[in-house]
């Protein structure tokens, strides 16, 4: 290695271990919080005065942590396992294929997003307690059947690009065949719907 | 890779950009109520705003409105203006031809 290349490698190493520190130190400093007693916690001070592992213990004791932790998993399962059922083939319908109205329902799904939550939310519970599904799991897997409308659109967009299909595959009315085309190339994204849709972000 | 061939994923950048500013939320709340010295407790939207609401958003102040005072068809009128204003934003970009394809 040349002096050039040595200064260039400490340069580019020293950035990468600043940023790592800097992304590191509120992993750090939460896992030093968990070891505090609760009035440390509240103060600013970073390191513990006196080590409390037995905070731990309360916290399963206190809490049914698994049986909450066993919610969130059937929920993150299900919900993005039926998000991606409905939203795949909506979003490919509305980047590869032609038909009449693709545009208007192209825009009334994005509209699905432009209500902010707290105006849903009330609506939304009344809808579901006349359901008589209020208090299960259901009212926030159940949705996922129809799609998300964030992972819709940002699928469609996704698909529509040049790099997931060749572009002198010509505009087609109805699927022909198989269409594996689609895996491979649009992976990526349906890996960040999927994983980008495990807390709602907004769902309707 | 280059620009129009990213520009479906622009858009969807810029969309979901707009109307998750228009609905800026949780972060406003939660500032304001750790500000207000108010950790716990206090009741609904007691906090938001702190101090003078100086850190209102729309939608806080739609949901202030709407479940602190309870006015209602107040709230309802906030809501409608701010989904004309994400359609309007969103129509206008997509009148870009290179952003729809």
């Amino acid at each position: 290695m040349t002096r050039r290349n040595v200064l260039l490698f400490v340069a580019r190493h020293a950035i990468a271990i600043a940023l790592s520190v800097m992304f590191l130190a509120p992993v750090v400093f939460l896992g030093l919080t968990s070891f505090m007693t609760s009035d440390q916690t509240l103060t600013s001070q970073l390191w513990p005065t006196s080590w409390h592992p037995e905070n731990y213990a309360e916290a399963f004791a206190k809490a049914p942590l698994l049986r909450y932790l066993l919610n969130t998993l059937l929920y993150a399962a299900l919900g993005t396992g039926f998000m991606l059922l409905a939203s795949v083939p909506a979003a490919y319908g509305l980047a590869k294929l032609r038909w009449r109205g693709r545009s208007v329902t192209m825009v009334a799904i994005v509209c699905m997003m432009m209500l902010p939550p707290q105006v849903t939310t009330v609506p939304l519970y009344l809808f579901w307690a006349d359901a008589g599904l209020t208090g299960s799991l259901w009212p926030l897997i159940l949705p996922m059947l129809a799609g998300d409308a964030f992972s819709i659109f940002l699928l469609r967009q996704f698909l529509g690009t040049t790099t997931t299909a060749p572009s002198s595959t010509p505009p087609r009315t109805r699927p022909t065949g198989p269409c594996r085309w689609a895996w491979p190339a649009s992976a990526p994204c349906i890996t960040w719907s999927g994983t980008s849709s495990a807390p709602p972000p907004c769902s309707p | 890779m280059t620009l129009p061939s990213i520009s479906p994923v622009l858009a969807f950048a810029a969309i979901t950009g707009i109307i998750g500013t228009l609905q800026y939320f949780t972060q406003a709340a939660v500032a304001a109520s750790v500000a207000s010295g108010q950790v716990t407790g206090g009741g609904i939207s007691d906090t938001f705003g702190y101090p003078e609401g100086s850190t209102f958003t729309y939608p806080l102040w739609l949901y202030v409105v709407g479940f602190r005072y309870h006015v209602l068809g107040y709230a309802n009128v906030l809501a409608v203006v701010l989904f004309v204003v994400s359609m309007t934003a969103t129509v206008l970009l997509r009148r870009f031809k290179e952003f729809t394809r």
